[in-house]
């Protein structure tokens, strides 16, 4: 039976699919023709086009042939039933559209430098979150499960296209606002194949229940039914999958987090963690063993988070309606209590109202002040005004300093505060009239005279390598000097700004650093090889070559004398302890799959992993259990 | 030719019947011959085989044919004395009611024979002019 | 004597009109239904909700003492059906219909179907778009009976062709009656036709049936009655059942359905000249019930 509809509805559509043979076969015919260059636009054109007008042309071919001959009365009496006859002839008419998708990219292979052009082609800004294989696959797909679902309902092939071209039109605008209100709300940027899935389900419910019940001669009973259960399936998909997004929790995609920013304090470590429109600083509690959750905001900014005393401060977007890129600074205690803005910035009254916040505030080592910069640019004297601010943390004894740039400096970020010496390490970069980078530059700032001192003219930056040691004394940065223009690692001592090279390369090719808990030594990265330096002794060792994740697989332990590191032994991963000399104490095999980078926490035995994909684990050093702990 | 006339009252077993009697009784088919299968004449004249059936089994019934498993309907041997004897019985009822009629207009015994005899002749002359031609 | 077909109040109204109002029938198994509609709404109508094709709004279906729902597929094997209008897809040729047609029904008998298209003299190559009435008859015919079906409905299939036609597929009809005992419902307006094949009769009018009788019996209990008087007979009949009646001053015909004993001596206790009863043939008692 479901061999001979099958064969039936291809023979019905064998039209539009000689045609879509036809088509790609001249594609590729001409892109193999001196003609190539002209018609490679075209291709990626036409061929992004054709596949939802196929869609939607089978689609609305659905029904047409049972309306046409009034073969309704015909299939209905025969011993089949309704859903099963629905359901066959849905997976025929998709079977004919997923050979054209096989057609299309068999055609990609044969036609060079389309894939470019496909690729590059941009969607509004408005429906971001639509990539490539999404529009290819998804968009036609649901513009045949519209089509075939609104054909059962009149008996006018075209009409139907049209229709359903129309309500995949509107559906895609009210996505465009769905889209809006969540990131206003949530800031998450929707999942579109998701919100194609629902779309694609109420419709063939709703075409499924409207088939089952009625006949076809009963067309305006039909309509009505159908819209009813469609619109009702679709407010119902619309509020499920907005409660979905707002728990975080319904779609189980990654529970992926970058740990961009992350601290040791305390024998915990705090980094942050972005999840699926909910941004968390979250902690490991030594203790305990377990994660725990500090913070939990939809609107955080994915910004650094200073740890002092009792208190951890952070960035948060203010949601202001109309000034939506302004940022305040919160705080929250480390037990996740006493959660607040630090100052008002919606309040005129308020000395910060109206100023723009930037990233990279810090606290006092005892928590009760906080230091943050924020931004103002002076039109008329194309200045850029950069306040320096420092306050307690309960509100009171704000001061402020004022500091001047030209306005081609860009990217302001406060590196690190001498609070008794009362300096500031500032970093910013100087841009050329057309945006093209000059220097980045680290200028040491007096707050009381406001002088300002280059230290370091050409900063590099990599994922992990401006660190301020965990004592806050000293600050490890890496530059390329003039004159010689080699690329060198230099600690800077903060209170007496000493600067010690501890290494220099023409290509230093960095990638982390990391400084023990006590903040006398540091182990660092380069490709394929992991260093350490002890600042006593003024010290280098090179620890071994070709690791794996000695990007940032490697951290020191608590006991400031032995360090963890992955490496890869004969196609697995292990995790390896060493001694301050390198020599290997123990091994660890690891059992979970090792893609991409891997993060590493030393703590006082234990070490955390963090894997892509999401999932960290700790590992107790002495039992070499593994325990998923987020 | 069996025929049904359908616009008559007489019920269409009984038309079949009565014409299969007739066949009998003019020796179109003698005892011992097979009558065509309730199928062929259903289907000749277009009618329910039930019907037909029931002409059959009233036949049998009556005793002008018997039925052999399988090989179909025939004429019994007796039925063309049974067809006499049944058209004898009609006859004899439609000369007591001419002679009731007669009676009604008051003629004599000789005169109902008088009448009798010129109407035979009458016949028997149409007849064989009929013959003739 | 068992029911294969039992019909309970079925209702069923097409937007303000009630298209059939609690209709009742009862079908024994191996008899030949003739249904007489007044309008064609109604036959075919009740005919496809017997094959599911659409749902009643009200009563009940039973086929072989089970009932029937509008989602129910199964019991359609066993029904063959031929419909009033052409209803296979026009692209395809008798053999990918009869291909088609074959894969629903586990008792389809391919060599029945062969045997069919050589006795019609159909090619099977030819597209349905291609075939005349009388050809879409015959083709009907195979795809109905090659399946076995026990139970046959027929709506209206004759309608519009010429009397040869008629009779071959009369004819056909009547050889698989003789030969499976098949159960039928033939619907129809050319009354006539049917007059040798049914064993019962139904007239439809206004939504239900105003007549449903054993047709042997209907003659004797359908009767014109012709009066005449020295009085006037008006408002003289006082009799039930007189489905039609013309009374002129001193002469009255009216037509009584059921004639019984009881309304014959009512009748003859008025006043009368001459009182003659006659039988009716299917024609008039159609014609009568009609208007």
């Amino acid at each position: 039976m479901f061999l001979k509809i099958l064969l039936k509805e291809w023979r019905e559509n064998i039209l539009i699919f000689s045609l879509a043979v036809i088509l790609m076969l001249a594609l590729v015919v001409l892109n193999l023709t001196d003609l190539k260059e002209l018609t490679l636009n075209f291709s990626g054109m036409f061929l992004i086009f054709f596949l939802p007008f196929a869609a939607l042309l089978i689609g609305s071919s659905g029904f047409y042939s049972e309306f046409k001959d009034n073969a309704w009365v015909y299939l209905f009496s025969r011993p089949i039933k309704k859903e099963v006859l629905w359901v066959l002839k849905f997976i025929s008419l998709l079977s004919i559209l997923l050979v054209i998708f096989l057609m299309f990219f068999i055609a990609r292979q044969f036609l060079p430098g389309l894939n470019e052009v496909l690729d590059n082609f941009a969607f509004p800004q408005e429906f971001r979150g639509i990539l490539s294989f999404s529009m290819y696959f998804v968009i036609p797909l649901v513009a045949f499960v519209i089509s075939f679902s609104i054909s059962i309902l009149y008996d006018r092939q075209f009409v139907i296209f049209f229709i359903s071209g129309l309500i995949g039109t509107v559906l895609m605008v009210i996505y465009q606002q769905y889209l809006l209100f969540m990131e206003r709300v949530y800031y998450y940027p929707g999942s579109f194949k998701i919100f194609s899935l629902f779309i694609a389900l109420s419709f063939i419910l709703a075409s499924l229940i409207t088939f089952v019940k009625y006949d076809f001669s009963q067309m305006g009973k039909k309509i009505l039914t159908f819209s009813k259960f469609a619109v009702l399936f679709l407010v119902v998909s619309l509020v499920l999958s907005t409660i979905g997004i707002a728990k975080g929790e319904l779609f189980t995609g990654s529970k992926d987090f970058y740990p961009f920013s992350s601290l040791k304090y305390e024998g915990d470590v705090y980094t942050y963690a972005y999840q699926r429109g909910i941004s968390r600083i979250i902690k490991y509690d030594s203790e305990s063993d377990r994660m725990e959750k500090i913070s939990e905001k939809s609107s955080h900014t994915r910004s650094r988070f200073s740890i002092g005393g009792e208190n951890i401060i952070y960035l948060r977007e203010a949601r202001l309606p109309k000034k939506y890129w302004l940022n305040n600074i919160w705080i929250v205690n480390i037990d996740g209590s006493g959660e607040k803005p630090l100052v008002e910035i919606d309040n005129p009254d308020s000395p910060v109202y109206n100023h723009e916040i930037l990233d990279g505030n810090l606290l006092s080592s005892d928590g009760k002040e906080v230091i943050f910069l924020t931004y103002l640019f002076d039109k008329d004297a194309r200045k850029k005004i950069i306040t320096v601010w420092w306050m307690n943390v309960n509100g009171s004894g704000i001061k402020k300093k004022k500091l001047e740039f030209p306005g081609n400096y860009w990217g302001f970020q406060l590196l690190a505060w001498s609070e008794p010496e009362n300096h500031l390490i500032l970093m910013y970069e100087v841009k050329s009239q057309t945006f093209k980078p000059i220097a980045k530059r680290v200028v040491l700032v007096n707050l009381e005279n406001e002088s300002q001192r280059t230290l370091f003219e050409n900063v590099i930056e990599g994922i992990y390598t401006l660190r301020t040691s965990p004592t806050y004394d000293h600050l490890a940065l890496a530059s390329r000097g003039e004159p010689d223009g080699k690329e060198r690692l230099f600690i800077l001592n903060l209170k007496t700004l000493e600067k010690k090279t501890v290494f220099e390369a023409d290509l230093l090719k960095l990638w982390a650093v990391k400084w023990s808990q006590d903040g006398r030594k540091i182990l660092f990265s380069r490709t394929n090889e992991l260093w350490a330096y002890f600042l006593d002794e003024n010290r280098l060792q090179k620890v071994s070559q070709r690791n794996y994740g000695h990007e940032v697989g490697f951290d020191w332990l608590a006991d400031n004398k032995r360090f963890v590191l992955i490496v890869p032994v004969d196609g697995e991963y292990h995790l390896s302890v060493l001694s301050e000399d390198s020599k290997e104490e123990k091994r660890i095999k690891i059992p979970y799959p090792v893609e991409g980078p891997v993060f590493a926490w030393g703590l006082n035995n234990n070490v955390l992993l963090k894997f892509r994909m999401g999932p960290l684990f700790r590992l107790d050093l002495e039992t070499e259990k593994w325990k998923k702990v987020y | 030719m069996i025929e049904i006339d359908t616009s008559s009252f007489i019920p269409f077993y009984e038309q079949i019947k009565q014409q299969i009697k007739t066949r009998i009784s003019l020796g179109v088919v003698k005892p011992g011959e097979p009558l065509p299968s309730i199928r062929e004449l259903a289907t000749i004249l277009i009618i329910n085989p039930n019907t037909v059936a029931r002409a059959y089994r009233e036949l049998e019934r009556e005793g002008f044919i018997y039925t052999r498993k399988g090989k179909g309907c025939f004429v019994t041997d007796d039925s063309t004395a049974l067809i006499k004897k049944e058209r004898t019985l009609i006859l004899n009822q439609v000369f007591d009611g001419a002679i009731e009629e007669a009676k009604k207009l008051n003629l004599s015994s000789s005169e109902i024979k008088k009448i009798f005899e010129r109407r035979l002749g009458l016949k028997t002359e149409v007849i064989k002019k009929g013959e003739r031609k | 004597m068992k029911e294969i077909l039992a019909i309970k109040n079925l209702s069923k109204s097409f937007g303000k009109k009630m298209v059939l109002e609690n209709f009742n029938l009862i079908m024994e198994k191996g008899k030949v239904y003739g249904l007489l509609g007044i309008n064609g709404e109604g036959k075919t109508t009740l005919i496809r909700m017997i094959m599911g094709v659409i749902p009643p709004d009200d009563g009940e279906i039973f086929f072989k003492n089970k009932k029937i729902s509008f989602r129910d597929d199964s019991y359609k094997k066993e029904i063959g059906f031929i419909a009033e209008e052409s209803i296979f897809y026009s692209w395809m040729s008798i053999k990918e219909l009869l291909s088609f047609n074959a894969s629903f029904y586990p008792k389809w008998n391919t060599r029945k179907a062969n045997a069919y298209l050589e006795k019609f003299s159909l090619d099977p190559k030819t597209r349905i778009r291609h075939l005349s009435r009388g050809m879409k008859l015959k083709l009907g015919l195979i795809v109905t009976l090659a399946s076995e079906p026990e139970f046959l409905i027929l709506d209206d299939p004759t309608s519009g062709l010429d009397v040869p036609t008629r009779h071959d597929f009369l004819k056909e009809i009547i050889k698989e009656l003789s030969e499976a005992g098949t159960t039928i419902l033939f619907s129809t307006h050319i009354v006539h036709e049917i007059e040798g094949i049914i064993d019962n009769l139904g007239i439809l009018k206004f939504g239900n049936l105003i007549l449903d009788e054993d047709f042997h019996e209907l003659k004797n209990s359908v009767k014109r009655v012709l009066l005449t008087s020295d009085e006037s007979l008006e408002d003289k009949i006082t009799i039930d059942g007189v489905i039609t009646q013309k009374i002129n001053g001193t002469q009255c015909e009216i037509v009584v359905y059921p004639w019984t004993e009881e309304k014959k001596k009512k009748i003859e206790a008025l006043n009368l000249n001459n009182m003659e009863v006659k039988p009716m043939n299917l024609e008039e008692i159609f014609i009568s019930f009609a208007s």
